[in-house]
C-alpha cells in the first residue's frame, strides 16, 4: 500500500537559474544582430542608426527622455491596474449571471471591434487632454485579454467541485474564494502577461490620440517629425524595456501566486509543521 | 437499530424523464449499505438528493429524525472523481471539507495530520495532487470526506478508478475505519464483488427509470477478510445479484 512513488516534476522547478540566463543571451543576441545588419550593408544613421548610437542617444538626452518614461511608465502602470481590475469585476459578474453576460457579451466585443483611434478621439472630446481619456484607452486595450480569460477560468470549475462544496455547507461567497477565484489564477496570468504588452503599445496609441504633455510616445512623435532616427530609436528602446519590464515583473508574480505550475510540493510557508512531533514508526518505508 | 436516515419516496424526474422513480429505503445507525446497478440507473442522482445539492422532484429526505430535503451539509459526500483542488496540498485538501464552512482549528490540523500519517500520505501532506498517483489522491480525497465529520457518508464509486490489488486494501481498510467510527455508509459500486463484501444490504437498482430492484441482506460474519471471496455462501451471493442485474435468471 506504501510502495507508490510520487510522479515528481522537480526537474522543471530546477530550471529556476536559467530562467533569467537565456532571455539575457537572447537580447544580446538581438543587439548582436542589429549591431550586425547596421555594419554589414552599411547602413546610414539616418536611415537606421546602430546600437551604440542609440545609446548614446539615449545618455545625451537622458533627462527628457527619464522624464517622458517615467510620465508613459505611469500611465502605462494605472491604465494597467485599471483595465484589469475591470476586466476581472466583469468575468465575475458575467460567470455569476446568465443574464447580464447575454447582455454584457456583444457590448465587449463592439468595444473591441471599434479602433481604439476612433474612441480616442471621441475621448478627447469627453474628457479634454489630461490623464483620463489615456488612461481609458489603455485600459480598454488591457481588459478584454483578462475578461475573456478570467471567464474561461471561471466556467472551467467542475459543475461537480461546486456541488460538492455546497454538499459540504459552504454558502456562495465561501465557494467563489474557495474553488472559483483561484481557478482563475492560471488564466488571468497568461491575459495579464499578454496585457503587459499591449498596454504599451496602448500608451503610444493614447498618446498620439490624446497628449499635450510630455511622455514618451510624445517624445518619439516628436523626434520622427524631425526626421530624427537617432532619438526615434532611443524611444523605441526604452518602449522594449517598458515592455520586457512589465513583462518580467507580471512573470514573477505569477510563478509566487501559482505554485503548483512548476513545484510538486506547496511553498515552506504553507508546509505542514510537525517537526516537533514524534512521528510514529508506523510510517511505513 | 434506530433509524439514521429514512429516503422517502424520492423522485426525480429531468426535462420529462424519469430518472429515479420512487424510491424509499431506511437505513439503520451504523449500517453500511451498498448500491449496485448499471451505469445511468440514478445511482448519482440519489446520492446529489439525499446531500440536499439536487431537489428532489417529489419525496423526503430525513436524518436523524429532522426534515434535511434540499439541506446540504448534513452528511459526508465523496463523489466519482477525487475533486482535489489542484492547488492545494495534501493536507489543505483534507482540511477543505472544514474549511468550506469555518476556519481550521489548531485540533483540526494534528487529527488531518495524524489521519494523514495512519492511512498512508504521512510522507505527502505538501504534495500537490498532480504529483500523486490516482490512489493516493484517491485516499485524500476520502480522508477529506472523513474531516468533514458527520455520521452519514456517501460513497459514489470511490474505488473505481484503482487497481484491483489497491482497491482489495481499500476496502479492508474501509471495513477497519467503518467499524472503528461507527458511521453510516451508503456506497455505490459497479462491481458487485464489491458490494456483497462490504455490506450488511446489497441495495439492486435498475435504469429506465431508475428504481430500486430488490434488497438484499447479507448474512455473512464481520469481520470480513478476503478469504470470505470464495466462500460458497457468498459465491451465490454474487450470483444472485448478477442474475438481477443482467436478467440471466432463467435457467
Ligand atoms: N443534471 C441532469 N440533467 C439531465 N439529466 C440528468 C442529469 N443528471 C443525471 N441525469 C440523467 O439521469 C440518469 C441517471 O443518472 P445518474 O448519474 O444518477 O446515473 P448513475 O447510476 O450514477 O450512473 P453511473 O453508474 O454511470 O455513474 C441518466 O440517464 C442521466 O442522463
Ligand atoms: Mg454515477
Amino acid at each position: 500500500m506504501s510502495n507508490e512513488k510520487p510522479k515528481t516534476i522537480s526537474s522543471i522547478s530546477d530550471s529556476n537559474s536559467s530562467s533569467i540566463f537565456y532571455p539575457i543571451i537572447s537580447i544580446i543576441g538581438l543587439i548582436f544582430l542589429w549591431w550586425a545588419v547596421v555594419e554589414a550593408f552599411d547602413i546610414p544613421e539616418y536611415v537606421l542608426p546602430g546600437p551604440f548610437a542609440t545609446f548614446h542617444e539615449i545618455i545625451l538626452d537622458w533627462p527628457e527622455l527619464w522624464h517622458g518614461f517615467t510620465s508613459t511608465g505611469q500611465e502605462f502602470v494605472y491604465g494597467f491596474i485599471i483595465g484589469s481590475l475591470v476586466g476581472f469585476v466583469l468575468a465575475v459578474i458575467m460567470a455569476n449571471s446568465k443574464l447580464l453576460n447575454k447582455i454584457l457579451y456583444p457590448i465587449m466585443i463592439v468595444s473591441q471591434a471599434i479602433p481604439v483611434i476612433a474612441i480616442g478621439a471621441a475621448l478627447v472630446i469627453w474628457l479634454g487632454f489630461g490623464l483620463a481619456p489615456k488612461l481609458v484607452i489603455i485600459a480598454l486595450i488591457v481588459f478584454f485579454p483578462v475578461l475573456i480569460n478570467v471567464l474561461d477560468g471561471l466556467q472551467s470549475v467542475d459543475v461537480d467541485m461546486l456541488n460538492l462544496s455546497k454538499a459540504m455547507g459552504a454558502n456562495r461567497w465561501r465557494i467563489f474564494l474557495t474553488v472559483q477565484l483561484p481557478a482563475t489564477y492560471v488564466p488571468l496570468f497568461s491575459a495579464l502577461k499578454m496585457s503587459a504588452t499591449f498596454s504599451v503599445t496602448g500608451a503610444v496609441l493614447a498618446e498620439q490620440t490624446a497628449s499635450s504633455q510630455a511622455g514618451l510616445g510624445q517624445y518619439m512623435m516628436a523626434q520622427a517629425s524631425r526626421l530624427n532616427t537617432k532619438g526615434t530609436f532611443a524611444a523605441i528602446i526604452l518602449f522594449a524595456i517598458m515592455g520586457l519590464l512589465a513583462f518580467s515583473l507580471v512573470s514573477v508574480w505569477e510563478r509566487l501566486a501559482t505554485p503548483w505550475k512548476q513545484h510538486s510540493k506547496v511553498p515552506f510557508y504553507r508546509q505542514a509543521r510537525i517537526a516537533h512531533r514524534d512521528i510514529p514508526s508506523s510510517q511505513v518505508k | 437499530m434506530t433509524e439514521k436516515l429514512l429516503i422517502d419516496n424520492v423522485s426525480k424526474t429531468f426535462n420529462g424523464k424519469i430518472s429515479l422513480d420512487t424510491t424509499s429505503l431506511s437505513v439503520s445507525d451504523g449500517e453500511l449499505i451498498t448500491i449496485v446497478g448499471p451505469s445511468g440507473c440514478g445511482k448519482s442522482t440519489l446520492f446529489n438528493i439525499i446531500s440536499g445539492v439536487l431537489q428532489p422532484t417529489e419525496g423526503n429526505v430525513i436524518i436523524n429524525d429532522k426534515d434535511v430535503t434540499n439541506v446540504p451539509g448534513n452528511v459526508g459526500y465523496m463523489m466519482q472523481k477525487d475533486l482535489l483542488l489542484p492547488w492545494k496540498s495534501t493536507l489543505e485538501n483534507i482540511l477543505t471539507g472544514v474549511s468550506l464552512t469555518r476556519k481550521p482549528t489548531k485540533e483540526d490540523l494534528e487529527l488531518a495530520i495524524s489521519m494523514a500519517q495512519e492511512y498512508g500520505l504521512g510522507d505527502y501532506l505538501d504534495n500537490f495532487p498532480h504529483s500523486m498517483s490516482g490512489g493516493m489522491r484517491q485516499r485524500a480525497a476520502f480522508l477529506r470526506t472523513l474531516m468533514f465529520d458527520r455520521d452519514v457518508l456517501l460513497l459514489d464509486e470511490p474505488f473505481g478508478a484503482l487497481d484491483s490489488q489497491t482497491r482489495l486494501s481499500m476496502q479492508e481498510w474501509l471495513l477497519k475505519v467503518w467499524a472503528e467510527q461507527r458511521r453510516t455508509v451508503l456506497f455505490v459500486t459497479h462491481d458487485v464483488e464489491e458490494a456483497v463484501f462490504l455490506a450488511d444490504r446489497v441495495v439492486v437498482m435498475t435504469p429506465r427509470p431508475g428504481r430500486i430492484e430488490k434488497i438484499i441482506d447479507i448474512d455473512l460474519p464481520r469481520p470480513r477478510t478476503r478469504t470470505i471471496l470464495t466462500d460458497q455462501k457468498f459465491v451465490e451471493y454474487k450470483r444472485m445479484i448478477l442474475n438481477l442485474i443482467y436478467g440471466g435468471g432463467k435457467e
